[in-house]
């Protein structure tokens, strides 16, 4: 194969694994779907609280865990606080996020609303693992003597009894739910034990057990209605054998896919929110579902995400811009039709481009009404030069009076019509004049050169093409697809390459030379 | 739909998708191209190559030279005027006698020189050349057509053409003018096509619009039969075309002059498919019989021997 071939098919498969590879890419890694119309479901959770200061003009200071997602997980995120200075920050063991509000005037009650956008699977931020040492020192410090002797007694118990970590997860878990252990509640609770003191007895449980834990509070997805602080799940979330493993406190059951069931709001033993100055009356938690259209989930992901190829996407155009270019995104694929067109069915057309600008024309004046405008100013046109032809003179002049005489042809039938109030005389916008002069001036070339048949030929099967061309540049589906996987530009390009060596037969030529087919059937 | 495809491959028709790739695009040099679409610099061509081509009297270059046109025309009553770059026959006067004053057209019209000279200036302002870019008007000897076509044209000058691949004249046809060609000798305003037998020149059946016709429709004569005269030195002067021009898919038009013989009218560097037609033999076929001698260095005399020899 020669240099020049061998550049060809480089080029041509380049073209298509690049487009093939873009749009794939685009589809499964970042989830674009194929549907234009596709909602995509996002989930806004919520959470409100209610404070009322200790005093009148009393500063108020709050801090809230809000949760630590992946990046890029996050759709939107707000603070709804009326008054309050706010940031969000880390936590200094980099386990949680926290929102620090502050306001130095408050009188009356405050409502504070956080709320959260993600799309469903969100991800939390796995925290790190607790060093068992420091837990166990951190237990010593923390408890009594004789809560000290309870915990290990009981750990003690529950080892002998179990083979593996599992087994020792699920029978820590169910000790500590169950009332019956009357001295161990004692001495940890002096009596029925809260939620609260259920949990850390479990976290210190597990610790002495010697496995690393981290509690996780979460809101459920599924939940209706709102959920109160108190009521709030928590997992267990275990690490051995190298990896996390996450339990529902209260039943004990293994949660295996945790981000689709519930979204992590904060990670350890703290509480979810402190406040001074004032005093939190209510906490509730909403989880609540919402479907978008895809473009506005493209815009969420693409302001969260920041960095990646979103950066240099059509989608950080002003709107505007964004819908001009939803047009001209749809122009490589209309030529790529009248390629189609003219050599492989053997259409004659007004040159390649000029379908796609008539096309485009029609946008303005609405497919059928431009055709009808098309044609009859057209005829007009090729009239007015039949006539000026007998005058004998110079090709240029002679269509500067074409086009003079159309233009005012095309004012009389605005007016006309617009007093015989029909809208559609409007419709003749700037554009479409243009393009309307451009074709009668190419037709009357083509008329000059190469017969009036020819002409009539050429300006049919250009608005052939055209009607052909509008309908797939203003198809929902398409633009959508073109716009958002421009991979598919690679992919014209490819078809344009390979059309580009066409050798065979136009449609048309089957026709065309019937008396050499007639002739070969004979033999 | 799909056996038509290949009736027409099964007969090497040769489709215009694969003339314009394989054929133009590979034989034809682009900047070989002016030496064909000036017809004033295809006749100095040929006249340093040795082809027979009707006399230029003189070319007219601007203004100037039109105010002695008087003198440029030496008194001549029979000449033809004509745009260098005109299309589809638009512009030519043809001047058969001087009369009362007055030069005659063949279509009958009388003219005075000053109206002659004003055609001359809208041809110069390029009245009739492609895209309106000014021209030169030449003005050149008057072909006294053969009798042998006066059964079969209707008022114009019927032409021979000839496609010739890389010096290897392939194919044949006559044009041959009716009333509906405004007795112009161009397929597509309606003149007939007749094949040519390459062997013997003779006409085949005629093609008109796609169409076999076997009958003149304005002189009601048979089509077929007709020999036409010189034909050995019309296949040379066609191949020779080839040397000159460096072209590799050529269509040679060439007149029959009744005192002169073959003469080299114009050259072709697009030249169109309906020749198959008038011949019923695809292009494509005869191709593939010259393909193995294709590079081979051969002269005119060869390359007909070659092809005629294979027929």
């Amino acid at each position: 194969m020669n240099k020049v071939n061998k550049q060809y098919y480089i080029l041509l498969i380049l073209l298509i694994i690049s487009g093939v590879g873009l749009t794939l890419y685009q589809h499964i890694k970042l989830g674009l779907s194929w549907q234009p119309d596709d909602e995509n479901t996002i989930w806004k959770f919520n959470v409100e609280l209610q404070i009322t200061p200790k005093t009148t003009n009393s500063t108020l200071k709050l801090n809230l865990f809000v949760p630590n997602l992946k990046r890029g997980d996050v759709l939107d995120e707000h603070i709804s606080a009326a008054g309050f200075g706010k940031i969000i920050l880390h936590t200094d063991d980099g386990d949680n996020k926290v929102a620090v509000l502050s306001k130095s005037q408050a009188d009356e009650k405050q409502t504070v609303i956080y709320d959260v956008s993600v799309a469903s699977g969100a991800q939390f931020i796995a925290p790190q693992v607790p060093k068992i040492n420091h837990a166990k020192a951190h237990v010593r410090k923390t408890l009594e003597s004789r809560q000290l002797i309870a915990l290990l007694t009981t750990a003690k118990d529950i080892a002998e009894q179990s083979a593996d970590s599992g087994t020792l997860v699920g029978q820590s878990i169910r000790f500590i739910n169950d009332d019956g252990n009357l001295y161990f509640w004692q001495e940890m609770a002096q009596g029925l034990p809260t939620n609260k003191q259920r949990m850390k007895a479990l976290n210190y449980l597990l610790t002495e057990l010697g496995l690393p834990n981290v509690m996780l509070h979460v809101v459920p997805y599924q939940h209706q209605g709102d959920i109160s602080l108190n009521n709030l799940p928590v997992w267990v979330s275990v690490y051995f054998e190298n990896a996390w493993h996450i339990y529902d406190i209260k039943t004990g059951q293994a949660i295996m896919h945790p981000n689709q069931k519930a979204l992590v709001w904060w990670v350890g033993n703290q509480n979810f929110a402190q406040v001074s100055g004032g005093q939190i009356k209510i906490v509730s938690f909403t989880a609540a579902r919402q479907g978008i259209s895809q473009e506005r989930y493209l815009a969420l992901k693409n302001n969260s995400l920041k960095q990646n190829i979103y950066e240099f996407s059509l989608l950080n155009l002003p709107a505007q811009t964004q819908e001009i270019y939803k047009i001209i995104l749809m122009v490589p694929l209309s030529v790529l039709i009248i390629l189609i067109l003219r050599i492989i069915i053997g259409v004659p057309t007004l040159g390649t481009f000029m379908p796609v600008l008539i096309a485009l024309a029609f946008r303005d004046t609405s497919l059928l009404w431009g055709i009808v405008l098309f044609s009859f100013v057209v005829i007009c046109g090729l009239s007015f030069r039949a006539y000026f032809e007998k005058l004998r003179l110079l090709v240029v002049p002679r269509l500067g009076m074409i086009l003079t005489t159309v233009v005012i042809l095309m004012a009389l039938i605005s007016i006309v019509l617009h007093k015989m109030e029909v809208a559609q005389g409007l419709s003749i916008t700037l554009f479409p004049m243009v393009i309307l002069t451009m074709s009668i001036e190419r037709l009357s070339i083509v008329w000059d050169e190469r017969g009036g048949v020819e002409a009539v030929k050429i300006a049919l099967g250009s608005l052939f093409a055209s009607t052909v061309c509008f309908v797939f540049i203003f198809n929902h589906a398409l633009q959508y697809w073109f716009f958002t996987f421009p991979g598919l530009l690679l992919l014209v390009m490819a078809a344009m390459l390979m059309i580009g060596r066409y050798r065979g037969y136009r449609l048309t030529e089957l026709y065309r030379f019937d008396a050499l087919i007639k002739k070969s059937k004979g033999l | 739909m799909w056996w038509r495809w290949l009736r027409l491959k099964q007969m090497g028709v040769l489709g215009i998708n694969n003339r314009n790739l394989s054929f133009i695009q590979r034989y034809n040099t682009r900047t070989h191209y002016p030496l064909v679409d000036d017809k004033v610099k295809t006749k100095k061509l040929a006249q340093a190559h040795d082809v027979k081509v009707p006399t230029l009297y003189t070319v007219i270059h601007s203004e100037h030279d039109n105010k002695v046109f008087s003198k440029l025309i030496q008194n001549r009553a029979q000449f033809v005027i004509k745009p260098a770059q005109g299309a589809g026959g638009e512009g030519i006067l043809v001047v058969t006698h001087y009369i009362n004053n007055r030069y005659r057209l063949s279509n009958g019209k009388l003219l005075t020189e000053d109206e002659i000279k004003y055609h001359i200036s809208t041809t110069l302002s390029g009245a009739y050349s492609l895209g309106g870019y000014p021209d030169k008007v030449m003005v050149e000897y008057l072909v006294q057509f053969d009798d042998v076509f006066e059964k079969v044209a209707y008022q114009g000058v019927p032409d021979v053409r000839v496609i010739v691949i890389k010096g290897f004249p392939v194919m044949a046809m006559v044009r041959l003018p009716t009333q509906a060609s405004n007795g112009k000798a161009n397929l597509h305003q309606g003149a007939i096509g007749a094949g040519v037998d390459l062997k013997t020149g003779q006409t085949l059946h005629g093609v008109w619009h796609n169409e076999i016709v076997t009958h003149h429709p304005d002189t009601l004569h048979e089509i077929e039969g007709v020999t036409i005269p010189y034909w050995k030195e019309c296949l040379l002067i066609a191949s020779r075309c080839y040397d000159m021009t460096k072209l590799g898919y050529l269509g040679v038009d060439l007149v029959l002059d009744k005192a002169h013989g073959p003469m080299m009218l114009e050259l072709n560097a697009r030249p169109g498919l309906n020749i198959q037609i008038a011949n019923q033999v695809g292009l494509q076929r005869r191709f593939d019989m010259i393909k193995p001698v294709l590079d081979k260095e051969m002269d005119a005399k060869a390359r007909i021997e070659y092809v005629l020899s294979r027929l």
